[in-house]
């Protein structure tokens, strides 16, 4: 044995500063995620804040005006106008509208779907399914909208004659393509997950598919089922360009679905292109984004906390 | 003969698990030595203790010494890369990489940079682990092509191209055929003129075959060690015996 | 009372398939539409063509090159970023810490985050603070940087893409076997160096799904790029880095909400309409088998 070899052994520092390096690179990227979201908070934030603090600001418009009914009960969305209105009423209620729509149509779908591609469905149509859905997740939402603006409205008003051709129904309904995928996506994941000895335990005692599907399999998967809708609500409230294109952008203050409305994204949307930086206008139109951006937040929050709920839950009965 | 390995006082667990509990002895050059125990005993831990593989686990952690050739190996400025290339490991279940019977040999020398003389040194290593005259005129074959006695064959080849000082072998032939398992025996028995050798192994036969010494633990404990044709013969503890003899396994 | 146990179960198992066969239809009733208005009109001349008459007639050749600028920048930012952040998640990381902890957190979040939150974030983050402190540090006040561009448009496009290519590749690096891993370690290889001869060289189709997925995303996203730096009619096609650029998306957009004669434009908006979708849909379908058969790989190892 060659007594000199024992000092190999022992460290040469050249080789550990490469080490370091690229630990701290990929460390730095993992970061930057963090710190992607950070920044998106602050600085969307950061222009939403002169509508809390600045006196100029509020001269023309302040939270409480937004948020309170309007004096005359006509409360209006008109930021370019003499008298800048700055009702959030309208936007709301468009928001409401148009997702309840969307959800009404998505929800029922997308979950019956994800309970025949996960339950009741041969492999073979699993494997045709599944794809369908990803393809129709990959639609952008500029084709979806225009489909709606060109096609869906054309057809609504020759069968039905609506008074406003672009409505609440026109818009749900693109609405509801960009929402079911994502709804049936995490449904069916967490039908998935569901042990295949629930299945066989529910058969054993004697139930078919169909009831143990509706009563073993899809009361275990609520809690994922439950998320889905969450992250498909937040989907529908944030959704942009369908909205922009199909809702007829009129700020009315109607809960009639088959009248032309605003949604909070399409406001900012539509208006941001013309608006004088830093007017209170500009101010409002990042307040609402924030909003959006606190309110998306929590409810992808609430989906993953219960898409947890679910795993623990399933996890414990193995 | 000098010990290259010593083990002094050496303990190691897992979380609040112990695993091994304060082992002493020592591997002498040049010899093959046998670690034989049920299963549970702590065998492989040990064995991946001596190249600090255990490191890998996070919660893993050690107490007193390990030297190899006099330098304690958990000084904090020792080069893990090159304990490892020193202490050269063959795993219980043949891992072959992907891609072809070349490149798993070169791995060596895409990690360390050392290209000196592949060819031969790829003859030399092939040689040792009897695979040479199977694979010679299929270099350029992807290794999973290869049967399970030859992909653990090749692992060996891998691991010698390290040109490493000790080997150890995590239960080598399990799952392997007699044919193969014979001539990895015959492989090791040639290698260690060269280098020394460890070998972790449940099969006590294989222990009686081909080490030199032995090393009986059992539940984490060293219970005896010595020369194998005293460990089985004339064993000084009874559970020497008891194991050895098959009355538990 | 069998027979009417029978008849609900049959009934809702219809039900759940009829669900499955309407999205299918709705997603089938779409394609045809638009390639059924926008096919003809396709032509060599449409594509590498630039538009004339008020977008009636020509091509929409700088659309196409602008989205292929605008995703080919945001590709160079997102995968090196994206696959760095999943290999610390994966291989460096200790599992279960605070970090990792909060990084999968972002990222779960930054996926539902509005698109149009996110132009929002370019307007405010990346035209006004970095690109307005570039024009006082860098060129003395004239305005270079701080007003809407591709560079900024392409980087309001790699948040957004991020999360789909993190979880890409941690979804390829999981697939990788831990033996391997050990096998290198075994041999004296550090860190680095597992991850980059053995993992990454496994993980490269994973890597490669995420990749397509993004672009497909980067090409068909139209919020985030309005206000940073989409345009609708430029006599040029970006060069540097502050110019603005057409596409695809915000070129649909605009002439649908916009355009004075609609029925005039209608061929060349159900055409462009096409090729988006013909673009968008091409990528996604190779992701979608690139990843199914990776998955029939594994699945059979």
């Amino acid at each position: 044995m060659d007594p000199q070899r024992n000092e190999g052994l022992l460290l040469k520092r050249g080789r550990r500063r490469g080490e370091t390096l690229m630990e701290t690179v990929v460390r730095g990227s993992a970061l930057v995620v963090i710190a992607a979201l950070v920044l998106i908070f602050i600085f969307v934030g950061k222009e939403a804040l002169p509508l809390l603090t600045s006196a100029e600001v509020n001269r023309e418009v302040t939270l409480e005006t937004m948020v309170r009914p309007q004096a005359n009960g006509q409360s209006m969305w008109q930021p370019v106008s003499e008298k800048p209105r700055y009702s959030l009423a309208p936007l709301l209620i468009g928001t409401l509208k148009v997702t309840l729509v969307a959800l009404l149509i998505a929800i029922p779908l997308a979950i019956l779907a994800a309970i025949f591609a996960s339950e009741f469905a041969p492999q073979q149509l699993r494997e045709i399914v599944k794809p369908v859905l990803e393809l129709l997740a990959g639609i952008p939402s500029v084709v979806i909208g225009f489909f709606a603006l060109m096609v869906v409205a054309t057809w609504l008003q020759d069968a039905f004659g609506f008074r406003f051709r672009l409505n609440a129904i026109t818009a749900g309904i693109g609405l509801s393509l960009a929402v079911i995928p994502i709804v049936f996506t995490v449904a069916e994941d967490a039908l998935s997950a569901v042990p295949q000895a629930f299945r066989d335990g529910s058969l054993a005692l004697g139930a078919n598919p169909w009831q143990t599907a509706w009563r073993v399999v899809l009361p275990a998967a609520m809690p994922g089922v439950f998320a889905a809708c969450v992250l498909g609500f937040g989907r529908a409230i944030g959704e942009t360009m369908i909205v922009l294109m199909a809702s007829g952008n009129a700020a009315m203050m109607s809960f009639d679905p088959t009248e032309s409305f605003r949604s909070f994204s399409a406001t900012i949307a539509a208006e941001l292109g013309e608006v004088v930086y830093g007017s209170p206008h500009y101010h409002v139109l990042f307040f609402i984004g924030a909003f959006l951006f606190v309110m998306t937040f929590l409810l992808n929050l609430a989906g993953h906390w219960y898409v947890g709920r679910l795993r623990a839950r399933l996890g414990g009965n193995a | 003969m000098s010990a290259i390995l010593e083990v002094q006082n050496f303990s190691a667990r897992y979380g609040n698990q112990k695993a091994l509990r304060d082992i002493s002895l020592e591997v002498h050059e040049h010899e093959i030595f046998g670690i034989i125990g049920p299963a549970g005993s702590g065998k492989t831990s040990f064995l991946r203790s001596l190249n600090r593989l255990n490191e890998l686990i996070p919660n893993f952690r050690v107490d007193g010494n390990i030297r190899f050739q006099g330098v304690d190996i958990f000084r904090p400025d020792v080069d893990l890369s090159l304990l490892r290339r020193r202490l050269g490991m063959v795993f219980a279940v043949p891992v072959p990489l992907p891609g072809s019977i070349e490149e798993n040999l070169l791995l060596g020398s895409r990690l360390h940079g050392r290209n000196m003389d592949a060819p031969a040194l790829i003859g030399k290593t092939l040689r040792a682990a009897y695979l040479w005259d199977e694979v010679k005129d299929r270099l350029q074959q992807s290794a999973f092509a290869l049967s399970g006695g030859q992909q653990q064959r090749l692992c060996l080849a891998r691991t010698l191209m390290l040109e490493p000082d000790v080997l150890l072998l995590d239960e080598p032939c399990s799952g392997l055929d007699p044919i193969s398992t014979a001539k990895i025996e015959e492989a090791l028995i040639e290698l260690k003129r060269e280098l020394t050798i460890i070998l972790v192994t449940n099969n006590v036969m294989q222990a009686s075959r081909i080490a030199d010494r032995t090393a009986l633990f059992l539940q984490g404990r060293l219970i005896e060690c010595g020369g194998t044709q005293q460990v089985f013969i004339n064993p000084k503890e009874k559970e020497t015996y008891e194991y050895v003899s098959g009355r538990f396994g | 009372m069998k027979l009417w146990i029978k008849f609900i179960g049959f009934g809702f198992r219809t039900l759940t398939g009829l669900a499955c066969l309407i999205i299918v239809a709705m997603l089938a009733i779409i394609l045809g539409n638009i390639a059924i208005h926008g096919g003809p009109r396709l032509s060599w001349e449409f594509i590498s063509a630039m538009p004339r008459a008020g977008m009636t007639q020509g091509g929409i050749f700088p659309a196409i090159f602008g989205t292929a600028a605008l995703v080919l920048l945001m590709t160079v930012a997102v995968v090196p970023l994206g696959v760095a952040a999943a290999v610390y998640l994966h291989e460096y990381a200790r599992q279960g810490s605070q970090v990792v902890h909060l990084v999968r957190l972002a990222l779960a979040n930054l996926a539902g985050v509005p698109a149009i939150v996110f132009g929002l974030f370019g307007l405010g983050f990346f035209i006004k603070f970095v690109g307005g402190g570039m024009d006082r540090v860098f060129y003395g006040g004239t305005l270079a940087f701080g007003q809407p561009c591709i560079l900024w448009a392409a980087l309001t496009l790699t948040v957004l893409t991020l999360p789909t290519v993190v979880v890409a590749t941690e979804e390829a690096l999981r697939a990788v076997p831990t033996s391997y891993r050990e096998v290198a370690y075994a041999a004296g290889a550090t860190r680095w160096q597992v991850v980059r001869h053995v993992v990454l060289p496994q993980s490269v189709s994973g890597i490669l799904t995420g990749t397509i997925l993004a672009v497909s995303r980067g090409a068909g996203e139209v919020a985030p790029i309005m206000f940073t730096g989409a345009a609708y009619y430029l006599p040029y096609l970006p060069k540097k880095l502050n110019d603005q650029f057409m596409e695809l998306g915000y070129h649909v957009y605009v002439m649908t909400t916009q355009s004075p004669d609609i029925e005039a434009t209608k061929p060349i908006l159900y055409a462009t309409v096409f090729v988006l979708l013909v673009l968008t849909f091409a990528l996604n379908i190779v992701a979608v088998l690139v990843r199914s058969q990776i998955r029939r790989r594994l699945r059979t190892a």
